[in-house]
């Protein structure tokens, strides 16, 4: 693996190792403290709006959904990038079809919690 | 804490498999969780998408960085697949559990083909086209010692087939590469390892766009999710590793009919027959 001469391709590669990297961090915490303290793992994921008062508590599902969330982040982060990355260069239309695919994104997360 | 192991196991083995024969693994995770470990199909399926965003991102680092990836065309495709992964998304939570298993039953079929037909859509000595186009791409091929490049053509039918794996993907938990991947090479004149690498850079944000209504749903279950995102991560680093040492034609031989078999199975769980 040699490194890439596009700025792009490296700033991508760096935000999936990140993100992958925190997540997998995240998930293995959650699922060492629930183990340490016994009793059943969580069998639904912690509701964003209860997630702040979850990690606060150290609550193993919470520490194990915060991993879920930052992993599902990840993607979500490289289409961030490669718009930046695209506007820089000025590749509007790319840009654009990046900054569409985040907002597709989000309308996913607002459809999830109006249903 | 003996099914936990049997989760993390599973994904492993997803995962090591998936790297070597070159399928995401949501394949193999949906049918031996629902079949085989007692997890509803819709949860089954939601573990699945976490684990097809773990793998997409951690195969898609080597892929990137290796410039094999056609971020472009990747993009442009995205707005297709992960409209249709909501829209497989939002029909799922309609579907019962036996009709989706009849669909994932299918789906398992036309992997078993591909599998075994993969290899005919492989490398063909082909020329480099110089002029690559707005959508175009060109990589350094380590096995030809050469620089490929290619334009892309067909982007309103890459478009529209995009849009059906994303609804599958959406709904039955997968990346759907075997759709994409042919779909690239044959139709839109993209070579075999620039298909496959920038399928998989497509899978992560697919699976993401519906994974967000299957976490507000409640059905991503960190006791199913957690252990198998982190086999299936673990089994795909040692799956890309030992994919240089393995014979992947065989492989793709065996899996094939280990995925006919689930597929029988599937088909029977569908009709609300249950073997074990």
């Amino acid at each position: 693996m040699s490194a890439p001469r596009d700025p792009a391709n490296a700033a991508v590669a760096r935000a999936l190792t990140a993100g992958v990297a925190a997540s997998l961090a995240a998930m293995a915490a959650g699922y060492t403290l629930a183990l340490l303290r016994g009793g059943p793992l969580p069998a639904a994921a912690t509701p964003l709006p209860e997630l702040a008062a979850g990690l606060r508590a150290l609550d193993p599902g919470a520490v194990m959904s915060l991993g879920l969330l930052l992993l599902l982040a990840t993607p979500a982060a490289r289409v961030a990038v490669l718009v930046w990355q695209f506007a820089r260069r000025r590749e509007w239309l790319f840009a654009a079809v990046s900054l569409t695919v985040l907002g597709i994104l989000a309308a996913s997360v607002a459809l999830g919690r109006a249903e | 804490m003996l099914i936990l192991l049997a989760y993390v196991v599973a994904g492993a083995a997803a995962g090591t498999l998936g790297a070597l024969v070159g399928l995401g693994g949501g394949i193999i995770i949906v049918p031996v969780l629902s079949l085989f470990l007692g997890v509803p199909i819709h949860q089954a399926v939601a573990a699945s998408l976490v684990a097809v965003v773990a793998t997409s991102s951690v195969a898609a680092i080597g892929y990137v960085r290796d410039e094999i990836t056609n971020l472009r065309l990747g993009m442009t495709l995205e707005t297709a697949t992960t409209i249709g992964a909501i829209g497989g998304g939002l029909l799922a939570a309609h579907l019962r559990r036996e009709a989706l298993s009849a669909v994932f039953a299918a789906f398992l079929i036309l992997n078993a083909l591909y599998l075994i037909f993969k290899q005919s859509l492989g490398e063909h000595a082909r020329a480099s086209e110089p002029d690559t186009g707005t959508l175009g791409g060109s990589y350094h091929d380590a096995v030809l010692g050469r620089k490929v490049s290619y334009r892309v053509h067909n982007v309103p039918l890459g478009m529209a087939v995009s849009a059906v794996a994303g609804a599958l993907s959406g709904l039955l938990g997968i990346g759907g590469g075997p759709i994409k991947v042919p779909m690239m090479t044959s139709a839109m004149g993209v070579p075999m390892k620039a298909a496959a690498a920038t399928s998989n850079f497509m899978i992560g944000v697919t699976a993401c766009a519906s994974a967000a209504l299957y976490y507000n749903r409640g059905l991503v279950s960190p006791a199913v999710a957690v252990p198998v995102a982190l086999g299936v991560a673990a089994g795909a680093y040692a799956g890309s590793r030992l994919a240089r040492r393995v014979h992947g034609a065989h492989l793709s031989k065996i899996l094939a009919v280990i995925l006919a078999i689930l597929a029988v199975q599937m088909s029977l769980a569908a009709a609300g027959i249950r073997l074990r």
